[in-house]
């Protein structure tokens, strides 16, 4: 017998919803019980104290940085407060601490402590290369390193050296011989390769940014290292037809080319991000094709994040990134396996400096991005872009939108975006659910189970909270930073990949759970509910903040198919929810 | 053309030959590095083509170095 919902189950069911939520909320870490203040232990760093304080005023040690915060933990704007790093005489940290802690005008004081990353890589020189460290690289490949993505290094060439793993070497082209044999006859575009993605965790050499990310030679510089805006145009449409979705170009002139100009246009409209190197001259004017609308241009800083003195600068300037300064020491370049001086076959771990080298950087911070979901050339941009960090001085044609921090932009991309993806999926559900009970097709009893709710987070792609932890351990699955709408990307041939961006997936698991026989529907209908309702949540978000290029949908239908899209899964879910038993 | 002016060695991108012409302009050299690296530091007359390739070097127009000599 049908009967209206009354509205107290309907609140109820909603404040099980919001606390459901707040739940799956906290696990991400919004509503962390607050842990033990933090004590002296191993990864304290000796001598180094910071306090907060109600007002400026003296302290034991010597002040080696203060700042005034206004945006502090209990949001109270009104009364800023006073952060103070002090160094101490080591040993006598517990003695200051407590001392401090006693005191009326101190908020806080605690060690500064070693954040270190889950997995750390056991190149030996891994430690010489501050650059990847300063690129935020570290942090970054807890999530990810880059499996999945194809990074076009349109240089030189490459030399097959010892440590690139040969197998996550594809077929590139030679467009100065004609040939396919795009080897590295000078040793820049080695170099420059290895910061993108030498191999990493091999016990041997140096690390790169994105060291799964597969790398595709394109040869369009001679031995000299110069050559013509027709090859590296025929080299950038090549690569993107043969799969490259990120496109490294650490090479430029003065001359504007038409050429140039159409094949970054081309590379861009295909899906592909098009990272530039700003120039090389230490003044105003960036270079070709760094310049261009589509291009992502690169300014290079040292080892202190201030713009090194041989770097480019500009209005056209995207980000600023590790490119070494020299001038401070041959260890202040940039540390990457090449081909040793005056050989073609020798290999040698040389320091470079240059925007050649800071340009690799952001290439590699981009396959990392890509390779947790996000291929709109546009997205890839803003969110390096707005995780960038600040740079020593506010000055956007030296610095761009600030210092290149991959670890920032795949946080955002997985844990930030997937925070959206759970509410607009959690929404969804609470939605369809109220609306069965108010039609009366679900009575207030029928609560959704744990299964709704695991394929709810599974579909909105919570899984990636495991990453970290399952990506250490077995790099097979890595995937699960990815949202499953983006899985078939990863395993499928390029085309039917982008399956995952359709209702297709939740519809063809909702038809057997809807035709299946009873018990069966009980315990999977629920599940596969769930998973359409996270998979909504997903195709919306992609909808909603752009993150997803198709190769055959123009970039402006995109959001439209998404949304659709989007509503199909919502209505999948929804559909499984009406039991016709019960009317 | 002829340009001349003092070479030297520019620790960028893991090497270049620059020409600090007697013009003002700063040019990147391209061309044989036993060469070069023989007039490293000296006053030179360099005969050569202007490139209109794009390079490594992002320094300044290129030159393809034909002959080269100390003065």
């Amino acid at each position: 017998m049908l009967q209206k919902m009354p509205p107290d189950v309907i609140l109820r069911a909603g404040a099980g919803l919001v606390t459901g939520a707040l739940l799956i909320l906290g696990v991400a870490g919004c509503s962390r019980v607050p842990a033990p203040l933090m004590e002296l232990g191993d990864d304290a760093i000796p001598g180094l104290i910071e306090v907060e304080l109600r007002a400026p005023a003296q302290v034991p040690g010597t002040v080696i940085d203060q700042e005034e915060q206004e945006d502090d933990l209990y949001g109270d704007v009104l009364s800023p407060e006073w952060s103070v790093e002090i160094q101490v005489e080591p040993g006598t940290e517990a003695e200051v601490l407590a001392q401090l802690r006693t005191r009326p005008d101190v908020i806080w004081a605690e060690p500064v402590v070693r954040y270190q990353a889950l997995w750390i890589p056991d190149d030996p020189d891994f430690g010489r290369q501050w650059h990847l460290k300063a690129a935020g690289a570290e942090r970054a490949w807890d999530a990810t390193r880059g499996e999945g993505v194809t990074v076009a290094v349109i240089d030189t060439g490459i030399y097959p050296v010892d440590d690139l793993d040969p197998g996550r070497l594809v077929k590139g082209w030679n467009f100065v011989g004609k040939n396919d044999d795009a080897r590295d006859d000078h040793a820049h575009g080695t170099h420059v390769a290895g910061t993108v993605a030498q191999s990493t965790g091999n016990g041997k050499g140096v690390a790169g940014m994105a060291p799964q990310a597969r790398l595709m030679p394109i040869k369009v510089l001679s031995a000299s290292g110069s050559g013509t805006s027709h090859d590296i145009a025929e080299g950038v449409r090549w690569a993107v037809d043969h799969g490259a979705r990120v496109l490294n170009l650490s090479l430029g002139g003065g001359g504007r080319s038409l050429a140039m100009e159409s094949a970054v246009a081309y590379a861009r409209r295909r899906g592909a991000v098009v990272i530039c190197a700003a120039g090389n001259t230490g003044r105003r004017g960036v270079s070709y094709p760094a310049a261009y609308g589509g291009a992502f241009a690169v300014s290079a800083v040292g080892p202190q994040g201030r713009l090194a003195p041989y770097s480019s600068f500009g209005p056209e300037i995207s980000i600023a990134a590790p490119g070494g300064d020299k001038s401070q020491g041959e260890d202040a370049g940039v540390l990457q396996q090449t081909l040793a001086e005056d050989s073609t076959t020798e290999s040698a771990f040389r320091w470079f400096q240059g925007t050649s080298m800071a340009t690799p950087h952001v290439a590699g911070a981009a396959a990392l991005v890509m390779s947790v979901g996000v291929t709109a050339p546009g997205a890839v941009e803003d969110l390096l872009r707005s995780t960038a960090r600040n740079p020593p001085a506010k000055d956007p044609e030296r610095y761009g939108a600030g210092l290149l921090d991959a670890a920032a932009a795949v946080r955002q991309a997985t844990l930030g975006w997937g925070l959206w993806r759970l509410a607009f999926a959690i929404f969804g559900a609470w939605f369809a659910l109220r609306h069965a009970r108010g039609i009366g097709q679900l009575r207030a009893r029928e609560k959704p189970g744990p299964l709704f709710w695991a394929g709810l987070g599974v579909g909105a792609g919570a899984l990636a909270l495991f990453a970290p932890v399952a990506g250490e351990r077995i790099s097979a699955l890595s995937f699960l930073a990815l949202p499953p709408a983006a899985w078939p990307q990863r395993f499928l041939v390029p085309i039917a990949g982008y399956i995952g961006w359709s209702a297709l997936v939740p519809f063809a698991l909702a038809l057997p759970a809807r035709l299946a026989s009873r018990p069966l529907q009980t315990a999977f209908g629920g599940l596969i509910a769930g998973l359409a309702f996270g998979w909504a949540g997903t195709l919306l978000h992609a909808a909603v903040w752009r993150t997803v290029a198709l190769p055959w949908m123009p970039a402006l239908l995109m959001p439209f198919w998404l949304l659709a899209s989007a509503f199909v899964a919502w209505a999948v879910g929804r559909g499984l929810l009406a039991r016709e038993p019960l009317r | 053309m002829k340009i001349t002016g003092t070479l030297e060695f520019v620790d960028l991108e893991g090497g270049l030959w620059r020409l600090n012409g007697d013009d003002g302009k700063r040019y990147t050299l391209l061309g044989s590095k036993a060469e070069l690296k023989s007039a490293r530091g000296a006053r030179v007359e360099v005969e050569g083509s202007l490139d209109e390739g794009i390079g490594i070097g992002m320094a300044g127009p290129q030159l393809r170095v034909g002959r080269i000599r100390k003065i």
